[in-house]
């Protein structure tokens, strides 16, 4: 056994350490180490954010694009939300950001989720399992018809598209739990080898 | 009036269709317009980002100003906020002290957080996972050969697991997701429909 010098590595194992505490019950090691993570991440997102702003914002509006200044100036209006007299100021970004937001919202939608999905549905019916595939998507499908009343025949398909549905949910169970326990697998390397050097 | 509930609802009408016909229809005009409102958007995003920042820093401060049991905690939760900014500011993104904060706290505790789900997940699937009926046996049945499909251990217990897991997630899988996809987009287009014509006003603070 050879217990890592690096600081580094401690403050990495103690963190993990201190995460899994909390397993046994809410203690003051979990909850330093969590405020401590929430203080690096949102200082992380913070820098990255700054970063943004001065590659798509300042730096070109101080090489000649003052038409920047507008959607700065907006962005700045987001802050009248803490003066109540002027707090309505605030709407006028946020409707901006939410329509700009749903607009390529939809469009992604329609491409990548809408006629991406249908278009790898339709391609090679000349396997089996491309026809469950395809049957299966309808079948889900019919389950969100909810407009009007359930016949015999959609009553079958939509408990068919149930089944289907269960099965894809199931699979994307296992997968998470196999996912988050090779995370917690690496933890666990890193506290037993990396930090204890056993 | 206007200015507090017409004039928003203009905004998010105008950019969401200018960004939607852009796609949709090639006219120069209009495509250059939804170029500079994406990014616009962006600089606005970056704003509403040092909102989140300014409301951590309130709230923490508050919490060391009123004494109360969990000072200690906020004070750590602002230094830390305080240093990573400062760092990344003064130093940059490529110093070995801004690497060390992402390496050695960032993805260490964040990686911790989202493995502790491990450890919750057998008590979630005792509840999920009861054969009452047909569904909820489908969901055991696939759920638990995915699991042991996933890993060697369960390849030497059932061998027949590996290949049963690949035809599950690359057909029973893909059957029933597309169908959740394709529904999902469809309720997604009209939610935000109504937000660009302006039946959901509540989005961005109206009434």
């Amino acid at each position: 056994m050879k217990i890592s010098t690096e600081i580094g590595v401690w403050i990495g194992a103690l963190s993990a350490i201190g995460i899994y505490s909390v397993l046994i019950k809410d203690n003051p090691f979990y909850r330093m180490v969590e405020h401590i993570f929430v203080g690096a991440s949102a200082g992380i997102a913070v820098v990255v954010g700054l970063n943004t702003f001065n590659n798509t914002a300042w730096s070109p509006m101080v090489q000649g694009k003052y038409s920047l200044i507008i959607p700065m100036l907006t962005g700045l209006l987001l802050y009248t939300r803490y003066f109540q007299k002027f707090s309505w100021l605030n709407r006028i970004p946020l409707s901006f950001l939410m329509g700009t937001g749903a607009g390529v919202a939809m469009r992604g939608a329609v491409e990548s989720q809408i006629v991406g999905q249908i278009s790898a549905t339709m391609v090679n019916l000349n396997k089996l399992d491309s026809w469950i595939v395809f049957l299966g998507t309808g079948f889900s499908l019919s389950y969100f018809f909810l407009t009007y009343k359930t016949g015999k025949v959609t009553g079958y398909t939509s408990r068919i598209g149930r089944y289907f549905m269960m099965a894809a949910f199931g699979a994307a169970f296992g997968n998470t739990v196999m996912g988050r326990v090779s995370a917690a697998i690496g933890r666990f390397q890193f506290i037993l080898l990396k930090w204890l050097g056993l | 009036m206007f200015a507090k509930k017409t004039l928003p609802t203009i905004i998010a009408f105008v950019c969401g269709v200018t960004v939607v016909i852009a796609y949709f229809f090639n006219i120069p005009f209009i495509q250059a317009r939804a170029q500079d409102i994406l990014k616009w958007q962006s600089v606005i995003a970056v704003f509403a980002l040092g909102l989140g920042a300014v409301n951590i820093i309130r709230i923490h401060v508050n919490n060391v100003q009123r004494s109360q049991n969990r000072n200690l905690y906020s004070l750590a939760l602002l230094l830390t906020f305080a240093i990573t900014i400062l760092v990344g500011v003064f130093a940059g993104q490529n110093s070995d002290a801004y690497k060390f904060i992402f390496d050695y706290i960032n993805v260490p505790t964040g990686s911790a957080i989202f493995s502790l789900l491990a450890f919750y997940i057998g008590t979630a699937a005792y509840r999920a996972f009861r054969a009452k009926n047909a569904e909820a046996a489908i969901l055991l049945l696939t759920g638990c050969i995915v699991m042991l499909g996933r890993v060697p251990l369960g390849a030497k217990i059932l061998p027949v697991s590996v290949p049963l897991t690949n035809w599950i997630m690359s057909v029973l899988n893909v059957g029933g997701q597309r169908g959740v996809m394709i529904a999902g987009a469809i309720g997604f287009i009209a939610v935000s429909l109504r937000i660009i014509v302006g039946l959901e006003r509540r989005s961005y603070g109206g009434e």
